[in-house]
């Protein structure tokens, strides 16, 4: 187990790798946990209401409660800023959606934009349902008298005052924060692997792989304790990690730790036999340096380490279902969710059968040693 | 024998990198292999080493074949190759104990032979720092402080002193001579001819995957020894005067290096102011004539038509 031991010696030496592999990652994070404002999830609205009336500004007012109402003139402006994640949840109320409510005509419609039905926007958009089914109801009831309609609707809210409900619970903020830190560590994962794995071109290079191959030692036991060595390290930043984010960072980390720590387990497999086929395909370690963040952004940014997947177009998802860095957010997502291990068996499954694709090309290409 | 190659051939597609070569190795030798580079020196001791597969003949190192006895070879070799390989990111200590654990040497054992390898190689005093902070000669002894700590029975030197200053190539070939007194048979490669001439008993000289020439020091000197060589330093070139020397009684060999002539005649050939005429009746000028006696280069150039350094 000397290669071994030594191997973990020198990656603990290397300031670059350390860098990759603890300070990227944490750097990442504070970063994350700044944006947010200290952990507090900011969930912004955007209105535009072009139809003005006590009734619009009634019900646009009973929204703050649910998140922080940001008045916009324009619908494109909503879709843009939805797209750069500046709002969660944006709305268009027509002009004349008041006067068709209390007419009971089905034509004017609130036209809701959002990413995607995630946790946080569902219970808004449930509310804002609710809210105009009951004016609806109201108004059928009065026969489009305006002031009983007005009067009717006070009611209805000042009953909605009462109850405790739809809103977002910190929880859920806490998870996405989580879930964003947890992309951080994905991709640090990845750059520190392979960049650990260019230790073996380094050898091939200072021809200590000569020399080592000259020795009683088996390339196959070189490159084994070189292999296990790196996830090694790479068990140590994850645990490393998930402490700073629990203990320094007081994120939430779901229910199950323990199923957390098996995926990223299962993805840390994936990590190094993608390093060992790079190194493998690597001409040389220059190569290799070019290539790493060729590959891993990429993989980085359509597994949705950066954004939620759902803002890429259809196509670009697509395209994400073959990279690994998609099948742990999704495994890791559902854990914070609560979902047991049954649940994320696929997830488990198809990084197995990343890693074990990634280790095929790895071997796939061999040479003799040369002096 | 420690080495007995017989017949062996290894092929690089269409190239013929180790042609038919068949040599022997005594123990307690210091065994040089002579040849420029892309001789096949290196691809040899590749084979030797199991790192390259030979196509045909057979290798028994220790009066072992060394395909069924991999392991047990491997653990009596040390390699000290051509380039320099160590680690740079771990210090002269732990790469001696790198190499040292990878012999299966290990407790008190191991300290005592890295401690005997950093004395044997001057680096006791610089065993904490790291190889970056070392000279070219420190890294070369390093380099040999690696290979030599388990106290291996063959030693393989590939160009250990290739770009080193005179006080470290003393000193390296100093430790190849108490290595070999110490019990070690030891295979020196070189491009230093005078660094074979004083250390090695035993002279192979390759050239195109083929031995060209193999004996003691003095059977080499010997195959020239009936031979007048000539170095004549010329102020200029002519187009014919090679031909035209070659056609002068008695001349053997006649070889043009920049504005060196060497011409090589038989002994008693009697030729040298017939060979004097003919330069000056071209119209050049003789800067100087050397009359030589027979050395290994020497030998290496008539051979293979080249110098060493080539």
């Amino acid at each position: 187990m000397m290669v071994f031991i030594y191997s973990i010696k020198r990656i603990l030496r290397d300031k670059g790798m350390l860098l990759s592999m603890i300070v990227l990652p944490i750097a990442f994070i504070t970063l994350t946990m700044i944006i947010s404002g200290d952990g507090e999830y900011i969930f912004n609205i955007g209105v535009a209401d072009f139809d003005g009336t006590s009734f619009t500004e009634d019900f646009i007012k009973s929204l703050e409660s649910r998140g922080t109402i940001l008045r916009i003139e324009d619908e494109k402006e909503i879709q843009r800023k939805i797209i750069d994640n500046s709002l969660q949840l944006g709305f268009v109320i027509p002009q004349g959606f008041t006067r068709s409510i209390m007419d009971n005509e089905s034509a004017a419609e609130i036209k809701v934009h959002r990413i995607n039905e995630t946790d946080v926007s569902v219970p808004v958009g449930l509310y804002i349902e609710n809210y105009l089914g009951a004016a609806k109801h109201i108004a059928e009831t009065v026969n489009g008298n305006e002031d009983d309609f007005y009067r009717g609707v006070e009611y209805y809210r000042n009953g909605l005052n009462g109850i405790e409900g739809l809103s977002i619970d910190n929880e859920t903020g806490d998870r996405i924060i989580t879930l964003n830190g947890m992309g951080f560590l994905v991709m640090s994962m990845l750059f520190f692997s392979s960049s650990a794995a260019t230790l073996i071109l380094e050898d091939k290079k200072n021809k200590t792989f000569y020399r080592v191959l000259s020795s009683p030692l088996k390339l196959k036991s070189y490159m084994l304790q070189n292999l296990l060595s790196f996830l090694v390290v790479t068990q140590l930043q994850i645990l490393a990690i998930m402490l700073l984010m629990s203990q320094v960072f007081k994120m939430n980390m779901g229910p199950s730790i323990i199923n957390l720590i098996i995926l990223l387990f299962a993805f840390s497999l994936v990590c190094i036999s993608f390093g060992n086929a790079l190194t493998s395909l690597s001409k040389d370690s220059r190569q290799a340096s070019v290539l790493i963040p060729l590959l891993v952004m990429p993989m980085v940014m359509l597994g949705g380490c950066f954004w939620p997947r759902d803002i890429m177009g259809a196509t670009l998802q697509r395209v994400s279902n073959f990279v690994p860095t998609t099948w742990i957010l999704k495994g890791i997502e559902k854990v914070l969710h609560g979902q047991p291990i049954t649940a994320i068996t696929t997830e488990l499954i198809i990084l197995i059968l990343f890693s074990v694709v990634f280790f095929l090309l790895g071997t796939w290409k061999k040479s003799e040693v040369t002096a | 024998m420690v080495v007995n190659i017989k017949n062996l051939v290894k092929r690089y597609n269409e190239l013929l990198a180790v042609d038919n070569v068949s040599l022997s190795i005594k123990e307690g030798e210091i065994f040089g292999l002579l040849g420029p580079n892309g001789a096949g020196k290196t691809t040899l001791i590749n084979t030797i080493l199991g790192l390259t597969r030979f196509d045909e003949g057979s290798i028994e190192i220790f009066e072992k074949d060394f395909k069924k006895h991999e392991y047990d070879i491997k653990k009596e070799i040390g390699i000290v190759p051509q380039d320099l390989a160590i680690f740079e990111d771990l210090t002269a200590y732990e790469n001696v104990d790198y190499f040292g654990r990878l012999y299966g040497l290990k407790g008190n054992l191991l300290k005592e032979r890295i401690e005997e390898a950093l004395n044997f190689t001057g680096l006791q005093e610089r065993k904490k720092d790291f190889p970056k902070k070392f000279s070219g000669g420190m890294k070369r002894r390093l380099n040999i402080a690696c290979a030599i700590m388990h106290h291996p029975k063959l030693i393989i030197m590939d160009e250990p002193t290739v770009g080193i200053d005179p006080q470290s190539r003393k000193m390296i070939l100093e430790s190849v001579k108490k290595l070999n007194k110490m019990g070690s048979t030891v295979i020196y490669t070189s491009h230093y001819m005078e660094e074979v001439e004083e250390i090695c008993s035993n002279i192979t000289i390759i050239d195109h995957g083929r031995i060209i020439a193999k004996g003691t020091k003095e059977e080499l000197k010997a195959m020239i020894a009936f031979e007048e060589r000539v170095t004549i330093q010329l102020s200029a070139i002519s187009f014919n005067l090679v031909d035209d020397i070659k056609k002068i009684d008695g001349v053997k060999e006649c070889l043009l290096q920049e504005n060196e002539l060497l011409v090589v005649s038989v002994r008693g050939a009697g030729n040298l102011s017939r060979i004097i005429d003919e330069v000056g009746g071209k119209g050049i000028e003789i800067k100087g004539l050397n009359i030589e006696k027979p050395t290994l280069e020497g030998i290496f150039l008539i051979l293979t038509g080249r110098s060493l350094r080539d």
